[in-house]
Order: structure tokens, then sequence, then C-alpha cells
């Protein structure tokens, strides 16, 4: 009898219309992905595959078939609960209940009909997935062999699963509530509500509690696979384990348990309800009939809209849509201020511009739903409710209509925000945080998000209007919703085209809006215009009486002047900003930049085998004009040529924005320009002979006129410019500057990519790798900047004055200093301090803030002391006289080290909170100054030369310098913490490595080797022999190599130091952790302990252990284990009691070791300092045999 | 006082279908009863009247108002009950009654709460004047529906079949409801129930087929009949077998058929009764047959 339920329902569901429509939807969104996976439009983005996997990888159809489940939700929502709630909506119920056959049969015969229609629909999305790997026009080499399994399974794990738990879940709220409503809010909230917790979690920690709560498995299968490298991807099957299992099993049931209860609670007689009524006396009957005196001017609806508004109001309010939408934005603004603006897990202060950041992002899903369903509720709603034939008989204007239900669907929208903006409030306050800036709150949210929103509801409306249904109007919208996304996908990236866009912005709190004011305002002028032609021909359309259609509901009032006036209008802006961002300013789509790298590759590199002059000497006049976002970058080199043979052509490399008042040298040259790529060729009417100088005089002027398509220049600002040396004019041939991905090098037709030198290759030591054109350079700067800024260039300060109404600074670097400079001017309050020097003149240390940053200065100024002193003492004294951190806007999230100067985002550490009691925190603000203090020695004394292994010398060694300093203020627990952030950069960053993983001494400038690995390396070395050996020979290289040219130091110089000074049993491990890559994968197996007579506790380890190491084609070999492994045990809270290093010899470690307190884990490698891949099954509880 | 003038006005929906052709009706303030089986074109020239629905051809007169080209100008003065209304279900009735007089364009907040208080004790919803009207009855359903229609004191009401689905009781309360506006306005009631306009209307039409086949005094066309209108008990098997005779109506009293039939003279077997308004409606639907 079920069955015959199940079979008819089935057979319904399959044959009705919409479920080809879904099955077609399905297909075609797997089919896309696919395509996009593949590169199918990376052609017209210009983006990369470069190292990822295949797009048919068992690996990405796993995702991607998850990921379309969690996106199929609605389909779920609708089968599931029509498939029940049909017989209510066609009033068949009773006869069908009435039947014999029983509740409990036909619940269950309609579910499992509804189950079977969605896996059957669900087949089509890993058709989709298999066709589109068949598709003629994807390059071959970005699929890889396709096996049936990779389809299957993925089928079988992720959707199964994920049909059962919503499919049951959507049934049970169906029987439950007995209305469509709540199901399709129960739908929308989970996938929103999903969509953005996903961004929310931070990665590292609590992370078996969020696998777990993902009711589509995206997390557990994305961390069980996240530091898979890019072979393991392509022929690796995602099977589930762990908590993935877990998790697959948990959810459908929990599904099938809310269907179950749903369906007890079901009942299939209608709701009787009866409202209590308030009886007043009637008042004293008027038998007078005076005919009330009618007026249906324009003057009566006008004087009287707002009440007609907020009754809509009132009723939108009322909406249980509308309740849903606000408490899932409150769950969602709590939800992420908890992680929001996280380093290292570790809080900011909720300055008001996260907050509002926070809100735009989470609204955005909500303002859109709101939009849609209160524009459908509005005109819908007539004719829901069969009123529309009274209501279009009354002598009320139709644009009334429609214009009363614009405002009250952006009243409501308002009311969303303000509820947005008040819990925001309350989060602040709540974090002792007072500083509210209501006036950000209003310009950000209802001065920038609101109009964006209402021009998105003008669209709504008339769509609903338009639509001869709800759903047809919802869906029309959101494909609106997402058109910017696909147009800009398929490669037009003109905002003037992208339906409601905006260039980007970045508020800071020392620049606050900056340049984005006018790009924000023409912009939404321009989409405003669109709402208001729009709103214009939407007001004719309003139905009324029996439907005319619309062409003749439009053309029914002659021209429409407000539609055309605004039409015009938003022809003008357009215009306008075209002529702003094409003719004004040039707008390079990334594409454009690419092909322009690419041309000057191969028009230019010739010259790298041309000789070139060197620069020895630089003077820069600066002058800034903040106010007016212009400069003049001035100032002369002296270049010598340091070759053998004469120079005849100099290529001169100048930025393109930059207008050139001069730019040559003291002797005649003819000058070829190519402005397009911002190269000159001078060739020399006297060629400059080997050993001889000449001098280079230049004077660029950079001025921000008017504003670009996406994105304005940050580097002149009007409190907070940041001009780095690359605006300044360089000579010879940059190879930096070169693409690198393999698979843009082959679209632009240059041949593979040119790596860089082995660290014992001749070349290597010829060039340091930051500077192409100098080696160390005498430098000084006279900056001028407004009255009430100070300016900021690397060097001691010599001189300041004030002169023609302007401030006057000279800057100069008492050493020669590596050819790497900036500029810096802001409105600063400034902490000083000093530092002793050892025997040298003490040092001035200033930190230049915003005046409102007052926060992490202590800590800051603390770090900053500690490292001089320390750094001096351990590695050479300072070389300078002052010591300068500015802090500069958020356009750019890094701190940089220049000699004596500091530049330091405002977004890294001016706003941390860290709590001291607290050890999960972790005082990042310390290390970013300590890091950056490091590399006044690490860079700025010796810089490696341009080779593999050069960032070792320089970042690696800036991190060792820093985590050893933190080591000693926090101690080695929390620096295991620190470390596991790490570790966790690192795995990932390997994980998506586009060429090949090289050893730290050969690094290639790959980030998440030399900071994260290299933290790990060197840590974990001066752990084990001690800081003080590491800093002998630290020393050793920097006495041999500091503040000198050519021959440049390379990554072996070090290794050969450390080796030096390293003892035999340390040898192995400095090759593993610097010339090797090593992988561990180590797990406890059992740990117990006995209390002994002496009070203490004796524990006992029996781990496997397993040592991996990669080659240079990416492929794993294990290795053999002689060596010292790490052992320890922690207490209940976490803290570390003893930590050993017995030597291992094989896979098996059985270790025994004494703590003075009772243990609560114990096991391997307990502080994570080796490189785990699994670290969470180092240790254990321990038990008592 | 202004009357309604229709004169040969036309409708035709896509396919042929004539829903008016030509009709002409002049209407006397006062009630008027619009008769007609189900499909006759009442409801369309109903809604035409009301503005919502435009002509083919013809023309509509209320007083100086040209009712085809001035709908606003109706609406001013217009009252419509239509056949099938809801309500907001979460609306109060003074809520509702508010936001429509405002719509209505009743601009004097006092006049609007004096008119609202009139009509909601007129039609005995004043002690339920603040419930959500998702849970009223149908009758109560139907008496906002002509508090709504009159609000604003309207000088032409337009009600669409208002006594379908009412019990006795609410159809009585709803003819004196009725029968008090009607002394100065034109009231066009529409409906297939003869009843209804035997007791209310002072003028009448039938229409079938988009025509109006008679119109007049409901008691002059009823008293025309007088004489002429005969009755016969028959077995249920002779009910269809009655050649040539004008059968008006056969029906079933106390189990037995009875027909209705329009004689010229006394036919055997067949007894003269007094004519009735049913009689008026059925001779005029076969006159036109």
């Amino acid at each position: 009898m079920i069955a015959t339920i199940a079979r008819f329902e089935l057979r319904r569901n399959l044959r009705a219309p919409r479920s080809l429509v879904y099955g077609l939807i399905l297909f075609a969104v797997a089919f896309l992905a696919e395509n996009a996976l593949a590169g199918a439009f990376d052609s017209v983005t210009g983006g990369s595959g470069q190292g990822k996997p295949f797009a048919n990888a068992p690996f990405f159809v796993h995702i991607v078939t998850s990921f379309i489940g969690c996106l199929s939700l609605t389909i779920c929502a609708a089968i599931a609960g029509d498939s029940l709630l049909q017989d209510f909506e066609h009033r068949t119920y009773a006869m069908i209940l009435s039947t014999p056959l029983g509740t409990p049969r036909y619940l269950a015969g309609r579910w499992l009909g509804a189950l079977g229609t969605l896996l059957v629909l669900f087949v089509t999305v890993p058709l989709g997935l298999f066709v589109a790997t068949k598709m003629p026009w994807l390059s071959a080499d970005r699929l890889g062999p396709n096996h049936v399994s990779y389809y299957v399974l993925p089928y079988l794990v992720a959707t199964v699963p994920m049909v059962l738990f919503a499919c049951s879940l959507f049934f049970g709220i169906a029987a439950w509530a007995r209305a469509m409503a709540p199901v399709h809010v129960a739908g929308v909230t989970l996938l929103v509500g999903y969509l953005i917790s996903r961004t929310l979690s931070d990665g590292v920690h609590d992370r078996v509690l969020a696998e777990l709560l993902d009711p589509f498995g995206l997390k557990p299968s994305s961390d069980l696979t996240e530091y898979w490298t890019t072979a393991q991807r392509n022929v690796q099957l995602v099977v589930p384990h762990g908590t993935y299992l877990v998790n697959r099993i948990l959810w459908p049931l929990l599904g099938v348990i809310v269907g179950l209860v749903g369906c007890r609670r079901f009942r299939p007689a209608e709701p009787q309800s009866h409202a209590r009524t308030k009886a007043g006396p009637p008042p004293a009957a008027t038998t007078q009939r005076t005919r009330p005196h009618i007026d249906p001017s324009i003057g009566h609806f006008v004087r009287w809209a707002p009440r007609l508004v907020l009754s809509s109001v009132r009723q939108l309010l009322a909406m249980r849509q509308f309740r849903v939408l606000a408490a899932v934005e409150v769950v969602l603004v709590l939800a992420a201020s908890r992680t929001a603006g996280q380093i290292f897990g570790t809080k900011t202060w909720p300055v008001t511009y996260q907050m509002t950041e926070l809100l735009d992002g989470t609204m955005a899903l909500m303002l859109f739903a709101l939009a849609s369903i209160a524009s459908a509720e509005l005109v819908f709603r007539d004719r829901q409710y069969r009123m529309q034939q009274v209501v279009d008989a009354l002598p009320t204007p139709s644009p009334l209509h429609f214009w009363l239900s614009f405002c009250s669907v952006a009243l409501v929208q308002l009311v969303l925000v303000a509820i947005g903006i008040l819990v925001s409030i309350g989060l602040q306050l709540g974090a002792g945080y007072h500083h509210l800036e209501l006036g950000l709150y209003a310009t950000t949210m209802l001065g920038i998000s609101l109009p964006t929103w209402l021009v998105f509801t003008a669209v709504a409306l008339v769509a609903h209007t338009l639509s001869p249904s709800r759903s047809v109007g919802h869906s029309v919208l959101l494909v609106c919703f997402f058109v910017p996304t696909i147009l800009g996908k398929l490669g037009v990236e003109h905002r003037v085209y992208l339906f409601n866009d905006l260039p980007p912005y970045t508020y800071s709190d020392m620049n606050r809006f900056g340049p984005y004011v006018a790009p924000i305002v023409w912009f939404r002028v321009y989409w405003g215009c669109f709402a208001v032609a729009v709103l214009a021909l939407g007001q004719r359309l309003w139905p009324r009486g029996e439907a005319k259609r619309p062409r003749t509901r439009l053309a029914s009032h002659g021209v429409p002047w407000a539609a055309v006036i605004a039409l015009v209008g938003m022809i003008g802006t357009g215009a306008y900003i075209h002529h702003q961002t094409d003719v004004v300013n040039h707008f390079v789509s990334e594409k454009q930049a690419q092909r322009d790298a690419a041309k000057t590759e191969q028009k230019y590199r010739r010259f790298l085998d041309e000789p070139q002059p060197t620069i020895t000497a630089v003077e820069l006049h600066v002058d800034l004009w903040p106010r007016e976002l212009r400069a003049r970058l001035a100032g002369t080199y002296v270049v010598k040529n340091e070759a053998t043979r004469p120079v005849t052509t100099v290529l001169l490399r100048r930025d393109v924005t930059a207008k050139i008042a001069r730019l040559d040298f003291d002797r005649p040259a003819q000058v070829t320009k190519d402005d397009e790529l911002g190269i000159d060729l001078h060739a020399l009417g006297q060629p400059l002979a080997p050993g001889e100088s000449m001098t280079l005089t230049f004077a660029l002027d950079y001025a921000n006129r008017g504003f670009h398509n996406d994105g304005e220049p940050t580097a002149i600002a009007e409190n907070g410019t940041f001009i780095s040396s690359g605006f300044f004019p360089h000579l010879g041939y940059d190879e930096n500057d070169e693409l690198d991905e393999d698979d843009i090098r082959k679209r632009e037709k240059l041949g593979p990519r040119h790596r860089l030198p082995a660290p014992d290759d001749p070349r290597a030591r010829l060039r340091n790798y930051v500077s192409a054109d100098s080696n160390f350079v005498s430098f000084v700067a006279t900056v001028s900047t407004d009255l009430d800024q100070t300016a900021l260039a690397p060097g001691d300060l010599e001189r300041t004055w004030e002169a023609d109404g302007r401030r006057w600074f000279t800057y100069r670097t008492p050493q020669p200093i590596v050819g790497f400079w900036s500029i810096l001017s802001g409105r600063y309050a400034v902490a000083r301090d000093v530092v002793d020097n050892g025997g040298a003149a003490p040092i001035t240390i200033e930190i230049d803030h915003h005046p409102a940053h007052t926060y992490d200065i202590a800590r800051m100024m603390d770090a900053a002391k500690k490292s001089l002193t320390a750094f001096s003492t351990r590695f050479s004294p300072y070389p300078r006289r002052s010591l300068h951190i500015v802090e500069f806007p958020r356009y750019a999230s890094f701190a940089q080290s220049f000699p004596a100067l500091i530049p330091f985002s405002e977004g890294i550490g001016f706003i941390a909170r860290v709590d001291p009691t607290d050890d999960k925190d972790i005082d990042y603000p310390f290390y970013v100054t300590a890091h950056e203090i490091a590399h006044q020695w690490w860079a700025h004394q010796l810089i490696g030369g341009r080779a593999q292994g050069a960032t070792l010398l320089s970042e690696s060694l800036a991190q060792y310098s820093a985590l050893t300093l933190m080591k000693k203020e926090v101690g080695r627990e929390q620096m295991s913490r620190f470390l596991t952030y790490e570790l966790h950069h690192y795995l990932m960053g390997r994980a998506g490595e586009a060429h090949e993983e090289q050893p730290l001494a050969r690094v290639e400038n790959q980030l998440y080797i030399h900071y994260n690995k290299g933290s790990l390396a060197l840590y974990y070395l001066a752990d084990v022999v001690g800081e003080d050996v590491i800093d002998r020979a630290l020393r050793d290289v920097l006495a041999k190599f500091a503040g000198q040219g050519p021959p440049y130091a390379t990554s072996t110089d070090l290794v050969a130091a450390l080796r030096a000074e390293l003892p035999p049993t340390a040898q192995l491990l400095v090759g593993d952790l610097l010339e090797k890559v090593i992988l561990w994968d180590n797990r406890v197996r059992t740990a117990t302990m006995r209390e002994l007579p002496s009070h203490l506790w004796e524990v006992t380890i029996v781990a496997t252990l397993k040592k991996v190491g990669v080659d240079d084609k990416s492929e794993e070999h294990e290795l053999s284990i002689d060596e010292p492994v790490p052992v320890g045990a922690v207490d209940a809270h976490g803290h570390l009691l003893t930590i050993e290093r017995p030597v291992a010899h094989g896979n098996g470690l059985t270790a025994t070791f004494t703590t003075k307190e009772k243990p609560a884990r114990a096991g391997v490698d307990p502080l994570h300092e080796l490189v785990d891949r699994s670290a969470e099954d180092n240790l254990m509880d321990v038990s008592v045999p | 006082m202004p009357t309604l003038e229709i004169s040969a006005v036309q409708k035709t929906y896509p396919g042929e279908v004539h829903a008016l052709r030509e009709i002409s009706l002049s209407i006397q303030p006062g009630l008027f009863g619009l008769l007609g089986p189900n499909g006759a074109g009442k409801s369309t020239l109903m809604r035409t009247l009301a503005t919502l629905q435009e002509a083919d051809s013809g023309t509509v007169r209320f007083g100086d108002i040209d009712v085809l080209e001035q709908p606003e100008r109706v609406r001013a003065v217009l009252g419509y009950l239509p056949q099938e209304f809801g309500v907001y279900p979460g609306a109060s009735a003074d809520e509702l009654l508010d936001y429509l007089a405002i719509l209505k364009g009743i601009s004097r907040s006092d006049e609007r709460k004096a008119e609202i208080e009139r009509l909601l004790v007129k039609t005995n919803l004043w002690d339920v004047r603040k419930r959500p009207m998702g849970t009223f009855s149908g009758g109560m359903r139907q008496r906002f529906g002509i508090a709504q229609a009159l609000l604003g004191a309207p000088r032409l009401v337009i009600v669409d079949e208002p006594t379908a689905g009412l019990d006795p009781e609410e159809r009585n309360r709803f003819h004196t409801l009725l029968a008090e506006i009607g002394h100065d306005v034109v009231v066009l009631l529409s409906t297939h129930i003869v009843h209804d306009v035997e007791e209310l209307c002072g003028q009448m039409a039938v229409i079938d087929k988009g025509r109006a086949l008679v119109t007049g005094d409901p008691l002059v066309l009823t008293e025309a009949l007088r004489g002429k209108v005969y009755r016969r008990f028959v077995a249920p098997a002779d009910v269809a077998a009655q050649p040539g005779l004008t059968v008006l109506s056969s029906r079933l009293q106390a189990g037995r058929p009875v027909l209705h039939a329009l004689l010229e003279q006394p036919l055997d077997g067949w007894e003269v009764i007094d004519p009735n308004l049913e009689d008026v409606y059925f001779a005029a639907l076969k006159s036109a047959r």
C-alpha cells in the first residue's frame, strides 16, 4: 500500500513539468561548474589553472557535488513540502484521509515518493559533471582520466545523505505546519545561514564541532582533503572516515527524527482559531447621514500617504518571513562578530568600520530576500486575499499604489538595517567599546548600503508587478541578483554594465572614505537614475481591473517623461563615468595587465644581456600635496657602470600613470619612449665606460584625477600617504615582474618561466633579490608636505623646518642601504621612547599613529624596545640612531621594514585586543613589530643574492628572531599555539603550490615556505640545540656579508655557518629542516602512568612514527627513522609538564619519562614542533593500567 | 438626482464569446435588480459599471459622468461589492475600513471616524471591529463588504450576487441594509435569486446571453402575467412530455413534480395560479430561447 502511494507520487512528480525544470537546472549548474573548473571562462577573465588539480579530479567532483546539494535545498523544500501539501492545496485531503489507508501509511508513502523523486533528480548532477568533461572546447591538459567511481562515490556520500536529511526535515515541517511558507522559510534560512556561517570559522580550533555541525559535509570533507597536494587530489577518492563518516550518518538521522516528530504532530483537520475581542460600547447611533467630503486628489493622498504606508509596513512587519529574516540577521551578526577581524584567533576592538563591514556582508542576502518577498506581498496581496476588485474600484490613482508599495518596502528594509545597527551597537557596548561613530553607521548603512538595496527594490517591485505569480517574480530577481557575478565571470568588467554594482571601497579610520567618495556617489547616481526610470515606468504597470497587456498599460498615459528624463540622466552619468574611468584614467583589466607583462618580456628581456648601470647614490626631493592628492617625486641617482663592457643604451622603467617633467642623464641621449609599457630606451651619445658614473635627474608628477572602475590608487592619501620605491624610475629589465603561471605564459606565447638561479650558481651572488638596479646606495631624502602633517622616509631625521606654509624634512642614512625605500606622510600622534644601544648613542623609538588608535601602542613600544635590545646584543649593534613605526591606512594589510622606518598597516595591529589573561590570545602586534625590527638586520644588513633560498636569509631569519623573542615573553606553551597556525598555513600553502615545493634553502619566494615553514624549522632547531648556537652562526654570516654588495650571501652560506656551529648530533636535523622537504605522521597508541613513591608520575607511551621525504617531483618516499623525537605530557589544563627527546629507531617508539604533577594527556611531539599532517592524534588521555 | 443610462453596451471576449450584446437599461434611483442565470453577462456588466473593465462600444452615463470615459469620476461616487472578495486576514475591520476610506478620498479624519463608526454599527460589526478578519464568518465578511461599499455615501452602489451563501437570517439582515440605502441613490443588485429582487427592488431587468429581455417594475411585470400562468401536478415520467406547451418551470412540491406553464387559455388538468416574479423570470428566458 505504501509502495503504491510512493510509486504514484514518484510518477506524478517526475511527470510534472517542474521536475524537468529542476533536473535541467541541476544539470546546468553542474555542467557550468565543471566548465568553469576546467577553465572554459579563464581566457576572458585572465584566470589561471596553474597548480590546480584536474577539473574532473575526484576531489573536485566531490566538493562540487556537495556544494550543489547545499544550493539545491530550495528544490528539496519544494518537492518534499509539496508532496504532502498538494492535497491541502487541492483540497483533496478529505477524500484521501477518509479512505481506510490511515495517516501513517499515507505519510510514509508520500515521504518515500518525495525521496525517490529527489534521488532521481539529483542523478543529473554527476551526469552534468561527467558530460561537461566531454566538451570539445575544454583544454585537454585541464582534464584527467575519468572513472565511474569519481562520480558514484560523491553521489552516495554527499548527495544521498543530504537528500535524506533535507527531504525528511522539510517533510516534517510541512506536516507540522501544514503550509508551504514555513517550509520555504526553513529552506532559505538553512541555506543562507549555512553559507554565511561557512565563511566565519577560522579553520584551526573547535574543528571537530564545526565539522559535525555541517549538514552538507562540506567542512569535514574539505578538512579531510585540505592538506592533500595536487597529485593526491587528482587520484584520491574522498572516502569518508572519522568525523566525516559520523557527520554523514548523523544528519540523515537527525532529519528523519525531525520528520517523525513533524509527522506525529500532523493534524489533518482545519485549524480553528478564535481571537478574543474587546467589545466596547457602540457609539450613539448616528442616524443623521451627512455625505462625507470625498476628495480623491493628489493633495489628499500625499497628506495621508504616511498613514497608508504605515499600514502596509505594519502588515509586512507582521509577516512570518520578515521575522525569520530579522532573526537570522541577528544570529548572523552575533555569530560573525565572534570571529570578525581575528588574526591568529585573537580579537580586535569592535571598531565601527568593522561592524559596518560585517553588517554589510551579512545583510546583503537578507535585504535581497526582503526586497523580493515584501514587493511580492504588496503586489500580490490584493489578488491573494481577493481584495483587488474592491481596491481597484476605489478612486485611488493606480501609480499611488505603486509608490506606496515602494515606500513601504523601503521602510521595512530600513527597519531591518536598523535592527542590524542596534545589534552591532549592542555588541560594541557589550565589548566595552564606546567610540560608536554613529555618523559612520549612517554613512555606510544608510548612505551606501541601503540606496543599493533601494535600486534593487525598484527592480523587484516592477518585476513582481509584471509577473503572473510570486514565484516567477522571485526567480527573475534571483537571476538579476547573480547577473553581475555571472557577467563578471564572462569577462564584463566595467561596472556600468553590471547591474547595481559599485566599485570596491575600503574605509580607513585614518583616511576615512578617502578617494572613494566620488566613485561611490557617481555610481549611486547612475544606478539611482536607473531606478527612477524603472519606477517611472513601473508606476504605469500597476495591474488594475481586468489585466491589460503590459505594453498597453505602459503606453496608456502618453510619453513617460519622468522615465525619459531619468534615462537621459543615466546615460549622462554613465558617459561621465566612462569618461572618468576610460579617458581620464585607464582601465586595465587583469588580462590586459598580463598581456602588458608578456609584451615587456618579449620586447625587453634582451636587455638582461646588455650591461646596465647601477645606482650608487640616491637623492630624493619629494613634494606632497596630500589634500590635492598629488605629489612630485624628483631627485637624482648617481649611476655607475659596474660591468666590464661600456653601456650604450640604458633601459629606464617608469610608472605609466606618472607625468614626466624630467627624466634625463647628464649626457646627451636619443630617447625611444614606450608609453604603453612605461619603458624608455636612452641610447647614450657617449657610452658610459666601465667604472664611469653619470647622473640621472628626474621629476615625476603623480595626481589622482577623477576615479576608476575598480578601486582607487591609495598611495597618495589625504591622510596616510605611503609611496613605495616602485613609483620612482628604475634602471634595467626586472625579471621579478615576469609572469609566473605556466598556463598564462603559454597563452601569451612565452616560453617556460625563468627560474631563480640555484644558490651555488655563479649568477646567484651578482645582484640582491630586492633591487635589480642597485647594490648598497647612499640615501638622502628631503620631503615636504602640508603643514599639519609629518613626512617620513628611511634613515634618521637630519633636519625639519617650516617654509612657504609647508613642513620640510630631511632624512639621511648613515650607512648605504639596499635600494628600496618609501615615503610616508600623515597626521599622527606620536609615542616616544628611548632604548640603550650598548656603548653607542641611545636609540629613539617613535610610533607615529592615528590619534584614536592608542590600544596597542604600549605593546608595540614594548616589542620595539625588547627587540632592539635583544637583537643588538644577539646579532650586532643597531646601526642607526632612531626607529620609526608608522601607521598607514588599511588599504594593504602588512607591515614592511625600511632602514629605521617601519610602515605598519592600521588593520593588523593597531586595533588588536590581546587579552593577556587568555592564553589562547596571541600578541600579534608584538610579533609583527619584532619581525619587522628583525629585518633591520635580516634584509637591511644581510641581503641574499637573487637566487633560490634568498628569502631564507631575510624572512625566515626575521621569523626566527621574532619567535625566539616571543618565546621569552610568553613561554613555550603559547608558542606551540602560534606554531599550530604556522603548521596549518604551511600545510595549506603546500597543498596549493602551483609549481613544486622547495626546501627552505632553495625557497623561490614562496610565502608558506619562508614564513610558515621557516618558523617551524628554525624554532625547532633552536629548541633542540639552543638559541645561542644558532645566534653564533648568524653572527658569523652577518660579519661576513653585512652591508656589502656583490658577492652577496646565499642560503649555502647560512647552512654552512650552522653546520659549523652545530654539534654532530644535529647535522642530520639541519639537513632535514633546511635542505629537504620532510613530513611526519606520528600517532600515539597507548599512554599509561603509575604514581611513584616519590610523588612523581611515571608515564609510558607507545607511538607509531612515520617520516616521509618529498622529492622535487612532489613524490613521497618513506624514510627510515634514527633520530631524537620529542615526547611529553600535559596536565588537565593543557600545560606542558615535561618534554624529552629520546632517540627513536624505526617506526615504533616506546618512551618512559616522569612528571612532577599528574599528567592528563601524553604522547609524541606535544608542542607540535614537527611538521605533522595530522597533529590531533599526537596526544591521548593517560590511563592507569 | 442622477440616473444611470446604459445604452448599447457591447463586450466580446476573445474566442467570440459575446458577454454583452448592445444592452441598454435606464436605471432610476432606488434598488434595481438584475436577474439572470449564470453566465448571462451580469458580472461583466457590473464590472464594466464599476470601471474594472472596458466595453467594446456603447455609452454609459451616470448623471453628467461618462462612465466609460471618466472612470476616476465614477470611482469617486461609487460603492462596489464584488461577487467574490476577501480581506487581509490579519487586519481588523476598523483598520481596513480606515485604510479603504483614505483610498476612497475621505480626507477629514473626523468625518472618516464618524463614517466608519456609523457603518460598523449599521452592519452590526461594532463588537468585532478589533478582531482580525481572518476569523470572520461568511456573513460577517459579507456585512463588512457592504460596509466598505457604503463608505463615503456613494451615489452609485453596485452589489454583485451579495446573498449567495448566506443563511436566511444573514440574508434578511442584508436585505434590510440594502433597503435602507436604496432611497436616493442608484443601487444595482445582480442576483440569480428571484426572491432577492422580489423583496427589494422597485425596478428590475432580466438578462440572458448579454441581452436585456424585460425591464420594468417587478409588480407590474408580475401583474401582466395574471391569468396566464397555470400549474399542474404530473407523474415523474410526464415531466418532459408536454408538447406544444410553454413550460416555465418544473419542480418538486412535497416530492411530486409540478409544472408551471404559460397558457393563452385554460387547459384540461391545469389550474390557473397567481403569477409570481419567478414566472416572470422564466417567461422572459423562455421567450428569448
